[in-house]
């Protein structure tokens, strides 16, 4: 029994232990910064050396009368000129639409489709008179999923950006997008996403916690840990499986070919895997990760809501190795992506929580004795020394792509770093579990609520 | 590419590094939990134990208890008791032999102080060892005999020299057929055991196993604190963790094998000394309560519980010589061992002793049995040579006049046992009690007939009570030929369980007789 633990103990830490490696500047491939110089890549994109592809941003909006503004203000906000914004209102049952009116001042228009992709009925289509690059598409209520292949066939340009409603993009976000598609064989990729409640009036290089709560402080450390740790390695190991719903950009022709988006609870690793999928024949064609582009993208701020986003994901994760089963079987040891998704997020992520929430509960009960608390302190040790390197290495990566907290933030951020150790990681496990087999039963899609706050840069709060 | 390999291989060691660290961990502390056993201890104790700095190095006790449990037997004896007190400031440590057989008062009630572990399992024997030397009993260690043995087979054996030789080709103890020539040994766990075991064969009887004892002690302390014994300490871990119980911490160990391992180099040894007694046909050893105090002052001193008195210092000082001798660098074996011998040869008769003429060797024995204190003074102690000197003149004076009893206890051994309700066990060659029947094929068991008077006449040999100041309890058969009697005698003070035998053609015999705690036939 107690090899039993110490072998599932060391099958769980490699990958942590692989990805924390892999992160490092080290390892970077080639061509992986799209510059890092953003003076000089600033001044590039102003005085057109830098030849811009037109990009389409398709934002799928279901009730999203509280952040529409912030979004539309952001989408005024960016650098960038060829580019247009497809906001996709999937039958709200609020008043995101009228606001959309207010803000657009939108007009109908007719844009001409190909008719490749499936969705539901589109009731009408505008286009703003106040911002002319800018669009509504209004149909007929079918899902995230649903909305964003509307939103392909509407799309005018080559590449597509998907963003959520409260994703708010740097200003020079598509520039660096530009960039990392100026590589013909780059056919999707992931932005980074940082945390919209710690947004500053810096976005580009610095940080705060001191209006976020702790549910908030936590997820920022969560998501620099999965962007710039475990995403960056996948990225690195083409296995990357989920481009993040809140900040992806794709090869339009690609998200054709692969027949769009699935209508599923976790659209954005289904198009993941369908692209992995696609370009596992086609080994020139890669996934990139494009640390240079920033979005802000709002997080929960209640464990309700955080709670339904993250039983949202295990079940996405469900969905998909159930849905992509063959696939995965077939490359299990041929494509890394299979083979990750499978060891890492199936049998080690979520299996090894079950198994090893029955080895503890059954030790608990059946040898409460000295020798098995030791080593249940000792791997709780073990754990703690980990995620503390763990964090220490994501915030260390943070600074590394020149973002950081002021120097007010140090004890907060020691302060979550304990609520993630001692709570948050446990309560991460209990989301994998529960989400897992709520699966089975329940397949909503738990919508989070926005907290409907202003977070246009002008605004008091960041001037603070 | 090379990037990659570079990446998996610092993986894979990072990973590796992570399972041998928590792999050992593990089995540590596996290990010390399950050779963990908390005891009750008196206030006064509990609280020295609270102040007690073995970082520091404060000076400490520790009883080493060698346990007979054998296979299927839960419980167990304390075998042997040596009372280890050590100081690292002094670097020297005193190793004291507990007589199992050692007279004194156990929760009441006057006994053996062996019996104190089944009265009140370690604790109690903890407690008694306490009482009777008057000094705080630190830390135990209980090993068994297969811990015993795994621990000296993991040291890779032990080198000792003997000064006896002896075989085990005829011994009840052991069915191991094993032969101990005088000189340098090379002793593996089972031929240890059977070394410390050994009693009958050596003509200081008691005495001289328990110097055998705290000689194979000391070598395995000497060899478990060398460095290399760290490399073993996984085999060793697997032997401990069934058969060592202990009250010490891993801390607490390896702050031991850390600071006080110096004070090995300097080893004391004493013995109780005292006399045989046999009450209700129970032996018993009885401390001399004038050597005990002086013993238990010295130890005190040791401890630094009290300062050494003037008269402490000269016995101390009287004791260096040996006590250098003792000196564990294995180099110096061969003088460290000399010890016994040199003893012995200051002694004519236990010189005649080592001489492999069995009638000698009981002469010896029966020295021991006599009931004279000076005839123990003469044997084992190893400090004090000179006193011994004189004291057994004395002794050589007194025997003509203790052997009287002797043709009783005539080659009769008597052996703790491991039943509950089993204060000893007599095996004995008794005669048989000559039969008068013509054609005996049965034992009958029916009252009034010859058969049961000449068995009820075996038993009451055997009990060694008069036939007529017996009342008997209870017979059973043993297949045709074999009963199981038990009786008391007409007071009931005294309790026994005789076996007897039928031999062909010439009557029935006692073979074996259990001493009992209590009449367990009485209800019947």
């Amino acid at each position: 029994m107690d090899i039993l633990i110490t072998l599932f103990f060391l099958i769980s830490v490699t990958f942590p232990v692989l990805h924390i490696y892999h992160c490092l500047p080290f390892f970077r491939e080639s061509g992986e910064r799209s510059d890092v110089n953003r003076e000089l890549k600033r001044w590039k994109s102003a005085n057109g050396y830098d030849v811009e592809k037109g990009i389409s941003i398709l934002v799928p909006c279901f009730n999203e009368q509280d952040i529409i503004a912030t979004s539309i203000d952001s989408m005024k906000s960016l650098s960038y000129s060829k580019f247009n914004v497809f906001y996709i209102n999937d039958g709200s049952t609020d008043a995101t639409m009228e606001h959309l009116d207010d803000l657009l001042d939108l007009e109908a228009c007719s844009l001409s489709v190909e008719g490749n992709l499936a969705h539901e009925q589109i009731k009408e289509v505008y286009q703003s008179r106040r911002y002319p690059n800018m669009y509504v598409i209004d149909k007929v209520n079918g899902g995230k999923a649903d909305s964003l292949n509307a939103g392909i066939e509407y799309s005018t340009n080559d590449l597509v950006v998907t963003l959520d409603a409260d994703t708010m993009l740097t200003g020079n976000a598509l520039g660096a997008v530009n960039k990392a598609f100026e590589d013909k064989n780059v056919v999707a990729a992931g932005g980074m996403v940082h945390v919209l409640q710690t947004k500053t009036d810096q976005p580009l290089s610095r940080l705060s916690l001191k209006h976020a709560n702790m549910l908030i402080r936590v997820q920022v450390l969560d998501f620099l840990k999965a962007f710039y740790i475990s995403k960056l390695s996948l990225v690195r190991f083409k296995a990357l499986a989920v481009i993040s719903g809140a900040f992806g950009i794709f090869n339009k022709q690609v998200l054709l070919e692969v027949g769009g988006y699935r209508n599923t609870i976790g659209e954005d690793i289904d198009i993941t895997l369908r692209i992995q999928r696609y370009i596992a024949r086609r080994k020139h064609l890669k996934i990139n990760f494009v640390a240079d582009a920033i979005g802000y993208t709002e997080l929960p701020e209640t464990w309700k809501d955080l709670t339904k986003q993250r039983l949202r994901w295990q079940k996405a994760y469900i969905d998909c190795i159930i849905h992509f089963w063959a696939f995965f079987l077939k490359t299990l040891f041929t494509k890394p992506v299979s083979f990750f998704y499978v060891f890492e997020t199936f049998l080690i992520g979520t299996l090894a929580a079950y198994v090893m929430t029955g080895i503890m509960t059954y030790n608990i009960i059946n040898n409460p004795g000295n020798s098995f608390i030791d080593y249940l302190f000792f791997y709780l040790f073990f754990l703690i020394v980990f995620g503390i390197i763990y964090d220490f290495v994501a915030l260390r990566m943070n600074k590394h792509y020149g973002f950081s907290f002021s120097k007010m933030d140090s004890l907060r951020l020691f302060v979550t770093i304990l609520f993630d150790i001692f709570i948050y990681r446990f309560v991460a496990v209990y989301f994998v579990m529960y989400g897992s087999i709520s699966y089975f039963f329940n397949k909503k899609w738990n919508k989070v609520s926005r907290t409907g706050r202003s977070y246009h840069q002008k605004d008091s709060k960041t001037a603070a | 590419m090379g990037k990659k390999i570079l990446l998996f291989t610092i993986t894979a060691l990072t990973v590796l590094v992570l399972g041998v660290v928590s792999y050992a961990f593990n089995f540590v502390t596996s290990t010390s939990a399950s050779i963990k056993e908390d005891i009750d201890r008196n206030p006064k104790i509990a609280n020295r134990m609270d102040n007690i700095d073995l970082g520091e190095g404060d000076p400490t006790s520790i009883l080493i208890m060698g346990m007979d449990t054998r296979a299927g037997e839960g419980g167990g004896r304390a075998d042997s008791m040596v009372l280890l007190t050590i100081n690292p400031a002094e670097k020297s440590t005193h190793m004291v032999s507990i007589p199992r057989d050692t007279y004194m008062k156990i929760s009441g009630a006057k006994d053996k102080i062996n019996s104190s572990y089944q009265v009140g399992g370690t604790a109690m024997t903890v407690s008694s060892v306490e009482k009777l030397l008057d000094v705080p009993v630190d830390y135990f260690v209980k090993v068994n005999f297969k811990g015993f043995e795994g621990i000296v087979d993991a040291l890779g054996g032990i080198k000792l020299s003997n000064s006896l030789e002896f075989d085990t080709y005829d011994s009840e103890f052991t069915d191991e057929k094993m032969y101990f020539p005088k000189g340098l040994l090379d002793l593996n766990g089972k031929e240890a055991l059977i070394y410390a075991r050994m009693r009958k064969q050596d003509p200081r009887g008691d005495f001289g196993r328990q110097e055998r004892q705290r000689q194979v002690i000391e070598k395995v302390i000497d060899k478990g604190s060398q460095t290399s014994a760290i490399f073993n300490y996984g085999e060793i871990a697997k032997v401990i963790q069934n058969n060592v119980k202990t009250n010490m911490s891993l801390k607490d160990m390896w702050q031991i094998q850390l600071n006080y391992r110096d004070a090995r180099t300097n080893i004391k040894q004493h013995k109780i000394e005292g006399s045989d007694k046999t009450i209700k046909g129970t032996y018993y050893y009885m401390p001399d309560e004038d050597k005990l105090k002086g013993l238990s002052n010295q130890l005190k001193a040791h401890l630094d519980l009290i300062e050494s008195e003037p008269g402490e210092n000269d016995k101390q000082a009287d004791d260096k010589p040996e006590s250098s001798k003792k000196d564990s660098d294995t180099d110096n074996k061969e003088t460290s061992e000399k010890a016994p011998d040199e003893k012995g040869n200051s002694k004519e008769s236990d010189k005649k002793a080592h001489q492999p003429n069995p009638e000698e060797d009981k002469t010896g024995e029966i020295e021991e049995d006599t009931n004279t204190k000076e005839s123990d003074e003469k044997s084992a102690e190893v400090p004090a040579v000179q006193e011994d000197e004189s004291d057994s003149q004395t002794n050589q004076e007194n025997e003509p006049g203790s052997q009287t009893d002797q043709e009783d206890t005539k080659d009769e051994t008597r052996q703790d046992s491991s039943k509950p309700n089993v204060a000893e066990v007599i095996t004995k060659n008794w005669s048989v009690v000559p039969t008068q029947q013509e054609n005996h094929t049965i034992i009958t068991f029916e009252k009034g007939t010859l058969d049961w008077e000449e068995m009820t006449a075996a038993v009451a040999k055997g009990a060694g009570l008069a036939k007529s100041d017996m009342i008997l309890w209870w017979a059973e058969g043993q297949g045709a030929d074999d009963a199981i009697v038990t009786v008391t005698n007409k007071a009931q003070t005294e309790n026994y369980r005789v076996y007897v035998s039928w031999v062909d053609g010439a009557g029935y015999k006692p073979v074996k007789v259990e001493v009992l705690h209590e009449n367990d036939q009485k209800n019947r």
